[in-house]
């Protein structure tokens, strides 16, 4: 990764970073207060998905150490590796957590917190679609760093896609009291 | 097992689940799988279920053999 390269992803990481703390601190969390209302349930539930998380880290990265160690030819550099496991372990950890109502916390405004999900996802997809067209994805015949945005934009689809499923299935009646 | 005590103390008191889990201070669904037998709350929370709908611990969660 070059100067001017490393410049824009850090540029880019922090401006993220300022970006969801604003998001969280400001807009979803119903009364200001930045630590989330779990409930005991919730609580248990979110251990769950934090150790399945962990474990997905993990095994990716045994397999990469295990790749390496068998003198397997990667075409991406290790911040792209690194980005799949972090990726993966966050994919994980949101789908279970929303497949165990343990995602939203209970002063979290629902759509408020979808509506902020999509918008997360869909900067990180634009970001990558410029990293691409400045060319920093590609470098060498490898993939480079500039696909973490990429990856981080697919687990955040994808736990959208797992906490509109759950909504719906709720409203569908199956969860719902009697 | 199903808690159908907490279910019927609620019913008579005419709230729904969420209202009950609004009152205890936690999420609609630990209410439902309370009901459903899909969790065991802590005494804590048993607690605020009994204060909530006015009845003791021994009326919701004691089970008789």
């Amino acid at each position: 990764m070059d100067k001017g390269m490393f410049l824009s992803v850090s540029i880019g990481l922090v401006i993220g970073l300022l970006l969801s703390v604003v998001l969280i601190t400001v807009i979803i969390r119903r009364d200001n207060s930045l630590k989330g209302n779990y409930d005991e349930r919730q609580e248990l539930n979110r251990g769950r998905a934090f150790k399945g998380g962990f474990y997905t880290v993990l095994i990716c990265c045994g397999v990469i150490w295990f790749l390496g160690m068998a003198k397997y030819e990667f075409n991406c550099d290790a911040g792209f590796l690194a980005g799949i496991a972090a990726s993966f372990g966050l994919m994980v950890y949101g789908v279970i957590a929303v497949a165990l109502d343990a995602y939203l916390a209970l002063n979290d405004r629902p759509g408020t917190t979808i509506g902020c999900m999509a918008a997360i996802a869909i900067v990180n997809y634009l970001v990558f679609l410029m990293y691409y067209n400045m060319g920093f994805v590609v470098r060498d015949g490898k993939l480079t760093s500039g696909c973490v945005n990429l990856m981080i934009a697919i687990a955040l689809t994808v736990i959208l896609g797992a906490v509109l499923i759950k909504r719906f299935t709720d409203k569908g009646g199956g969860d719902e009291e009697s | 097992m199903k808690n159908l005590k907490i279910k019927a103390a609620r019913a008579g008191k005419d709230l729904s689940q969420d209202d009950l889990a609004r009152m205890c201070g936690v999420s609609r669904q630990t209410i439902n799988a309370i009901e459903k037998g899909d969790y065991n709350p802590t005494i804590k929370l048993c607690l605020a279920i009994c204060k909530a709908l006015d009845k003791t611990l021994n009326d919701l969660f004691w089970e008789e053999n």
